[in-house]
């Protein structure tokens, strides 16, 4: 196991207010796969990214049963070891590239400064020309065919899909095992969103790196991860291979998200509607008790005041009391 | 970009136009005959005055007047002095670059201070540090300057005599001056006790620097801290911390130029409350400045002096306005941006 999560549980804390924005949530992730991680908006799939790697601001508290990378409890390590592990092992690529590069520094100038000093052999004065190389190699790398004048450019002067590759190459500098990519296609276009996915896909076969692939997405998760978690307010709601729960979803929600989305030959009607679920998503300040989904789940009973505890069978985790498609 | 320039020429121009306006307007505005007031000459004969008359233009109309007024600017006849009898450009050269001297060594100690006090407060906003930094920044903000000046005098000159109370230099020194700056023209002159004279420049040059320094110092401390407080809070700074870059790393790579281009701009600003605290002060300190020259005059109703400076001082800090802009432009590739379209 890469990264195997149990029971992490993030509070905000602030004068008034005590919220689990994530209550019990548990992930596991082998090594060398790509896996999915859907909600929708609001569902703590970006605080979990940012509890991972640490970088959550005091108002939050982060606890779990466990959180291991590669055997090792990250949670009950110091600070600076904590960081030292993240930085060597896990890099993170974020959502809107363009603004999460600096406007006034050329990219140039931004890859050089991620290069290993470590990784640099040659003497001083040919550090510059070393640095230029590396930085060319990482730009092909992400397959960025004219890297000289990326090389050069300002972020604003490049399209986004082009920011989002520079991040990627920025991320994979130090070959980190784990790539969080936190919505990294959102807001793109079509071609360009492809593009981005099959260079995760290629990075994540040619360097044996995982990629956490954090997303609204479901057609980009169907196409590319191997396994999947699916969030709803921060708890996590059933988690499997990605063919497995296609086929046979336990929990009513996935199926139900898996609804969602129209398919060709579907024998759609003209103006009919389009399968929802009724209702929203409950903002933090008045979540339900226990399984968050209850008010809107069309299977919820009244043990359902109760969270759930998580269930594992067939290979897929799930927590739910009312599980379907158990008879076949 | 040059589509730029032309434009920022243009607004130069047009506001030295206005300028000229105003100072040729002054000449007629002041009581006195307008003959006296543009020559500065105040005892004439009946034929020196008809001469003057004619030179002027003076019987003509305004828009001669006003053309044959350019035509002596430009040539650098503001006419003379009421009260020495010079020539008013040769006045301000000699004091200008006294004036030129104080202000850039505040502005300097300005800079030296203020960009990393407000970047440590705005770094650790919100903590004790930023706190004490910010609140005795607001506290300096709001004395006075000949105030403060004036206590700074008290305590460091009359009650503790460590430094001298006014003036430039101890009388007993005799610098020749070639180029008005005082600490060059002493390495230039071949007096034997140059390190005496050079501590004594130094004592002079203390407290009226500190006074002048205080107020702009205090208004950068600002800026900069609310300027490094927005870019601590944009994804880039987010995601540099991901990076695995340091602390200090993030803050000299990213903050500290993201932070100071939006300043620059404002630089103008800060040099305009610069320039009319150096009159204050300079009147404090008896330092042979412009400020001292400007209000002297003011008090002698020495119109042509007054006339000049107010052309000159406000075309000074007009070109610096539009030069601060442009240099903005030239290393902010942001507003190259928005330049280009």
């Amino acid at each position: 196991m890469l990264l195997d999560v149990r029971n992490l549980t993030v509070t905000l804390k602030t004068e008034n207010l005590e919220v689990n924005a994530i209550d019990k949530m548990s992930l596991s992730m082998r090594e060398g796969s790509i896996h999915g991680l859907v909600g929708e908006t609001g569902s703590g799939k970006s605080l979990f990214a940012r509890a991972l790697t640490a970088t959550l601001s005091d108002k939050w508290e982060v606890k779990a049963d466990r959180m291991f990378w590669q055997g090792q409890d990250l949670l009950r390590l110091s600070p600076e070891q904590r960081g030292q592990i993240i930085h060597r092992d896990i890099a993170m690529i974020f959502q809107e590239p363009g603004r999460c590069l600096d406007p006034t520094a050329t990219v140039g100038e931004q890859l050089s400064e991620v290069i290993p000093e470590a990784e640099c052999v040659s003497s001083f004065w040919q550090r510059k020309k070393e640095i230029y190389g590396k930085v060319s190699n990482l730009l092909k790398k992400v397959g960025i065919k004219h890297y000289q004048k990326c090389y050069e450019s300002y972020p604003h002067e490049l399209s986004e899909g082009l920011c989002q590759k520079v991040m990627i190459a920025m991320a994979i500098a130090r070959r980190p095992k784990l790539l969080v990519a936190d919505e990294p296609t959102d807001a793109m276009e079509s071609t360009t969103k492809i593009q981005i996915l099959r260079l995760l896909q290629k990075l994540n076969e040619s360097k044996n790196m995982s990629v956490l692939l954090i997303t609204h997405d479901l057609d980009s998760v169907t196409q590319y991860a191997d396994e999947m978690t699916i969030l709803y307010s921060g708890q996590s709601v059933e988690s499997g291979s990605v063919r497995d729960l296609l086929k046979h979803p336990f929990h009513p929600y996935t199926e139900i998200l898996f609804n969602t989305i129209p398919r060709l030959g579907d024998d759609l009607k003209p103006k009919s509607r389009l399968t929802t679920l009724q209702g929203s998503t409950p903002p933090l300040q008045h979540l339900p008790i226990g399984c968050r989904l209850g008010p809107r789940c069309p299977r919820a009973q009244k043990e359902c005041v109760i969270t759930p505890k998580s269930v594992k069978l067939k290979g897929h985790v799930f927590s739910c009391h009312y599980p379907i498609n158990l008879e076949r | 970009m040059i589509v730029y320039f032309i434009r920022r020429f243009n607004l130069l121009v047009t506001t030295l136009f206005l300028l000229s306006l105003i100072s040729f307007s002054l000449a007629h505005l002041f009581p006195g005959d307008a003959a006296i007031n543009f020559s500065g000459q105040q005892s004439l004969t009946y034929q020196e005055y008809a001469k003057l008359t004619e030179e002027l233009a003076l019987n003509e109309s305004y828009f001669v007047q006003y053309i044959v007024y350019m035509q002596r600017v430009v040539q650098g006849d503001f006419g003379n002095s009421f009260s020495s009898d010079a020539s008013v450009l040769d006045d301000f050269m000699r004091v200008f670059p006294a004036s030129a001297e104080l202000s850039a060594y505040a502005l300097i100690l300005t800079a030296i201070v203020g960009l990393p006090l407000g970047l440590w407060a705005g770094v650790k906003r919100n903590s004790w540090i930023d706190k004490v930094i910010f609140s005795s920044a607001t506290i300096a903000n709001s004395i006075p300057i000949f105030w403060m000046g004036l206590l700074l005098m008290l305590l460091f000159s009359l009650n503790l005599a460590w430094l001298p109370i006014s003036g430039r230099l101890n009388l007993l020194y005799e610098v020749p001056s070639d180029t008005g700056i005082l600490l060059i023209d002493i390495a230039l002159s071949n007096l034997d006790n140059k390190y005496q004279i050079y501590q004594d420049a130094l004592r002079h040059l203390v407290l009226p620097t500190i006074t002048l320094a205080i107020l702009p110092t205090t208004i950068l401390i600002g800026m900069m801290r609310s300027s490094v407080i927005n870019v601590m809070a944009t994804p880039y700074i987010k995601a540099a911390k991901t990076k695995g870059l340091s602390t200090f790393q993030i803050i000299r790579k990213h903050v500290f130029r993201n932070a100071i281009l939006p300043i620059i701009p404002q630089f103008g600003l800060l040099f305009n409350t610069l320039m009319t605290s150096t009159m204050i002060t300079e009147f404090i300190f008896s330092w042979p400045g412009i400020g001292h020259w400007l209000i002297e005059a003011i008090y002698q109703r020495d119109y042509p002096v007054i006339q000049a400076a107010l052309l000159l001082v406000s075309s000074f800090m007009v070109v610096i306005n539009v030069l601060s802009d442009i240099v903005h432009t030239l290393l902010n590739p942001l507003v190259r941006k928005e330049i280009n379209g």
